[in-house]
């Protein structure tokens, strides 16, 4: 009877130190800061986004949301040294175009975005239009097409494989136009280099004609389809879509926040409730800066259907192009 | 101890022979379609090998010729065993501790890396280790606290 | 052009209680963190930029600039002190500044280094106040053959620091040059020298390789003799702030200096390394003894402290009036901008004056306020020399460990740092110079990429690449540095009928 009595209090004490441990845990998320890696620069329009949205989520967790910068290397090391940390949710990914689209799809990665990952949210959204200098002889894109042809110009991008480049790289093939490709770092400095006379066209920002003001002339805006902020940014600049009826012109740029996969489901749930609580409400969209755009998509299947359009959409531009990774 | 001749001859063979290994990696760079660049990527690397190389030569022939460069001649390396062993023991204690660190994890590292360095470079009163042992103590604490840094 | 209704609107915004706070603050730590190896103006402004979010503009960027200024000035400290340039803005300074402070003039060293900070600060404020449109041109009219000449020029850097051995020095600037082709190369996105492993795609960074060439290198070579008991005359410990005479003798250094600090701080992208380097070389090139420099030139000390700080004025330029980044430092400061949704440009002046104002004496305050602070910081500092080198030493290499991990949270980084620190040691003991070294590594990604480009923007021909009135004006400068003093006394000696 000792026997059993001691075997089932041994029994119960073990439960509910497993049942303790478990809401504890349950209940402990989040009790130390949290680290949001980042795979831009400090200060870019990536980073800038990605703080806005932590501080957001800062709030809504009660515990800091740290930024951690780790530029370069194709954003290779950024996204790896996340998948480095264990999947207890303290490390987040800050996913963007290049880490989760181009460079998987254009070299051979350790790591493949949909199944290392679980993302979470998408926000950070950019549209990118052609411009030339105000004085430039051309002032449709009609024109700009005749003139170019036979000639190479050249074309001012941010860096090679970003969706400016993407963007230029396939209207050239549309259009059966040559360019020679010039990386100035960043869409200001390629717009700067527009004005300057560096490149005779430039791919930049929807929102680029903000800054420039009437130093540059946008000739098109290079997507299929018409987005609301189009018309608040640059009214009356048609579409390749809508000038160009098929016409390839599809743009994909987006970003949001990822966990490791393997995250546990229940901190999964607390960050897509504090994610949602925090940006999908009007006050955090009047904070979102004029420069950059937004396009919210929440949920982990919903996101993860937005990045495979992304893949379904890019793999073909970059195979025709002998571009894409086998 | 060690002619600075004798040691940058050799360091300047040494160079040659890394400089020959890395021109040989770098014909190998694969140039991706996406860039359009003109000049391919393993141009700039050879370029510099290349003027690396002959001014190694240069000097090389400087030191052989004049047996120095830059009013050197004449000049050691180390003035006597016990510089040199103090120099070459901390480097040793420093790049061990990084080794155990990688293997070993932070704390072990960090235990030992403390004394054995302070020990290389010749401390031996108590006290000293003590206010270097309190200091790295301030330091992590610092590190841990203030910036948040996770040491692992 | 001067609005004194914007002005008063300026002064009401910045000398608001918690704008004077933060500036001070800022100040504060931006010395501290400029003094920690390994730790430097990006890293501290990253760390600010989430407590902006809590201020407006005007406090925020207050002491967003406070550290930027102060930290940058307070690397010299450590230089001065141990050898160990703190940021990367001190790196010319180490050399001298260390002599000096050895050979019992470390009070004049550090008295001089924050009187030419403060200076060349406030130079450069009254600049980006007075010329900011018309020197936005300049920025903006900087592509990739302007970047390559400017990078060519510091071939002629290089030949000035390379000390006693030229074909030594040179040697290194090539290494320097070439070890930034590491990673993946950004023009074409090929892999180059990665062996192997993802960790080598963005090769080897700046911040990880200074502080070991210098830090920890100066750790292993300090460890040589660090029982010897170093002597000091304790009055040499007394900071002496140059007055008025002593200011005038100076102003050639202190006026080239400025200048060619914040020019290069306009130069988008270029950092204040570079400045500090440029004046050095152009301070030995003028000097009736140039062999002083590297053994405890106190103009060696004052021209590459001047010429740093005054980077910091001439980066808003083209940060605030194009929205491109003066120096890596000042990206960060663009993201502050942006989070309070201001927009740098042309429209931010016309729109928002008060707040350009408000940056402008803000800045002019800030250096004022560091003359104060930094003088009880060196008083503290100065006192170091008394501690024993076996007990400096360690702690030195481990904030230094200590700091390059925390900035990047990678092992990866640290081992960087640990093969830089042996690298450097070698040739330091070897008789080579490190700062042909540090020129071409800091220079050689926009070597790289200025060289490249250029050939695309030229398409091909040589001649394409001087038909920049630019980068005409520097190759012009370049050829006067390097051979004009030979050529200039030939003429003299003809025109004078000398018949030798």
């Amino acid at each position: 009877m000792k026997r059993i009595i001691k075997q089932l209090a041994g029994l119960s004490l073990a439960a509910l130190a497993v049942f303790g441990m478990g809401t504890a845990a349950q209940a402990a998320y989040p009790e130390k800061p949290i680290t949001l890696v980042v795979s831009f620069a400090a200060g870019g329009n990536a980073d800038v986004m990605a703080r806005i949205q932590a501080e957001a989520m800062s709030k809504e967790l009660g515990v800091p949301v740290n930024v951690v910068n780790r530029p370069g290397g194709a954003h290779v090391p950024a996204t790896m040294s996340v998948l480095e940390a264990p999947a207890d949710g303290y490390t987040l990914f800050n996913w963007s175009p290049p880490s989760f689209m181009v460079v998987p799809l254009t070299r051979a990665t350790p790591y493949k975005p949909l199944e290392d990952f679980v993302p979470l949210f998408a926000g950070i959204s950019a549209s990118n239009a052609l411009y030339v200098r105000s004085d430039s002889p051309y002032t449709t894109f009609e024109e700009f097409i005749e003139g170019a042809k036979g000639k190479k110009l050249k074309m001012g991008v941010n860096n090679l494989g970003a969706p400016p480049n993407l963007s230029a790289v396939q209207m050239a093939d549309q259009f059966g136009l040559e360019f020679t490709t010039i990386a100035l770092k960043t869409v200001p400095a390629s717009l700067n280099g527009l004005v300057a006379g560096e490149v005779d066209v430039a791919v930049g920002q929807v929102a680029s004609l903000n800054a420039f003001g009437d130093k540059i002339r946008p000739l098109i805006i290079l997507d299929n389809n018409r987005k609301d902020f189009y018309e608040k940014d640059l009214p009356g600049v048609r579409t390749v879509g809508e000038a160009f009826p098929g016409k390839e012109a599809g743009a994909w740029v987006h970003g949001g926040f990822a966990v490791k996969a393997g995250t546990p489901d229940d901190v999964v749930k607390v960050l897509l409730d504090a994610s949602a609580a925090a940006m999908d409400n009007d006050a955090f969209r009047a904070s979102i800066p004029k420069a950059i755009s937004w396009y919210w998509v929440h949920g982990v299947e919903d996101t993860t259907a937005l990045i495979q359009s992304g893949k379904d959409l890019y793999s073909p531009i970059l195979d025709g192009l002998g571009l894409l990774h086998k | 101890m060690i002619s600075q001749r004798v040691a940058n001859l050799v360091f300047a063979a040494m160079l040659m022979v890394t400089l020959a290994y890395m021109a040989w990696l770098a014909s190998g760079f694969e140039t991706p379609a996406l860039g359009g660049a003109t000049l391919p990527t393993h141009f700039f690397p050879l370029v510099l090998l290349a003027f690396i190389a002959t001014c190694t030569v240069i000097y090389g022939f400087e030191y052989i010729l004049t047996g120095g460069s830059g009013g050197d001649q004449g000049d050691v390396v180390y003035e006597d065993w016990l510089q040199a062993r103090r120099g070459l023991f901390t480097l040793i204690a420093t790049c061990a501790s990084f080794m155990i660190w990688r293997e070993f994890g932070f704390a072990v590292a960090g235990l030992i890396a403390t004394p054995s360095i302070a020990l290389a470079m010749g401390t031996r009163k108590l006290w000293q280790f003590a206010v270097i042992f309190m200091g790295a103590g301030m330091t992590y604490l610092v590190f841990t606290h203030g910036l948040g840094t996770q040491f692992s | 052009m001067f609005d004194a209704v914007t002005f008063n609107l300026a002064l009401d915004l910045l000398f608001q209680p918690l704008t004077l706070v933060m500036l001070v603050t800022g100040v504060t730590i931006g010395i501290v963190i400029g003094v920690l190896p390994g730790l430097g103006p990006p890293v501290a402004l990253s760390l600010a930029l989430p407590f902006t979010f809590e201020m407006s503009f005007v406090p925020s960027i207050v002491l967003l600039l406070a550290i930027y200024s102060a930290s940058i000035y307070g690397g010299s400290i450590s230089a001065i002190v141990a050898r160990i340039p703190g940021t990367g803005a001190a790196v010319a300074t180490a050399q001298d500044g260390n002599a000096m402070f050895r050979a019992g003039r470390g009070g004049e060293a550090l008295g001089l280094s924050l009187t030419g900070s403060v200076l060349g600060g406030l130079f450069s404020a009254v600049v980006l106040a007075v010329f900011a449109p018309l020197l936005a041109k300049l920025a903006a009219e900087f592509g990739p053959r302007e970047y390559l000449a400017v990078c060519v020029f510091g071939l002629s850097v290089v030949v000035r620091v390379a000390g006693a051995s030229l074909w030594k020095g040179l040697t290194m600037a090539g290494v320097g040059l070439w070890l930034t082709t590491w990673g993946i190369d950004p023009l074409s996105g090929g892999e180059r020298y990665t062996f192997g492993s993802y960790q080598f795609y963005s090769g080897i960074k700046l911040i990880p390789f200074l502080i070991g060439i210098f830090a920890v290198s100066e750790v292993f070579i300090g460890a040589e003799r660090a029982m010897a008991r170093i002597d000091f005359n304790a009055s040499s410990l007394k900071i002496t702030i140059p007055g008025w005479q002593r200011l005038k003798d100076l102003r050639g250094t202190l006026a080239r200096s400025s200048v060619i600090g914040t020019i290069i701080g306009i130069i988008p992208g270029e950092g204040a390394a570079v400045a500090a380097y440029y004046s050095y070389a152009e301070e030995k090139r003028r000097s009736d003894t140039p062999d002083e420099f590297g053994k405890g030139s106190p103009l060696g000390v004052l021209a590459p402290e001047t010429a740093n700080n005054a980077t910091v004025g001439g980066a808003l330029l083209p940060t605030m009036t194009l929205g491109v980044p003066g120096t890596p430092a000042a990206a960060i400061l663009l993201g502050a901008f942006a989070i309070n949704n201001l927009t740098p440009g042309p429209m931010l002046f016309e729109e928002r004056g008060d707040i350009m104002y408000a940056i402008y004496i803000g800045l002019f305050v800030i250096n004022i306020v560091m003359m104060v602070i930094g003088y009880f910081a060196i008083r503290f500092a100065a006192q170091i020399i008394r501690v024993p080198q076996n007990i400096v030493l360690p702690l030195v290499l481990l904030l230094s460990v200590a700091g390059i991990y925390s900035t990047f949270a990678s092992l990866f980084a640290v081992g960087i740092m640990l093969a830089s620190g042996v690298f450097g040691y070698v040739i330091r003991k070897l008789g080579f110079s490190v700062a042909p070294l540090v020129i071409g590594f800091v220079l050689g990604a926009i070597f790289e990429d200025g060289f490249r480009q250029s050939i695309t923007t030229s398409q091909g021909s040589i001649l394409e690449f001087f038909n920049t009135p630019i980068g005409l004006v520097i190759y012009f400068l370049l050829f006067l540095t390097l051979f004009g003093e030979p050529i200039w006394k030939r003429l003299r000696r003809t025109m004078s009928g000398d018949p030798a």
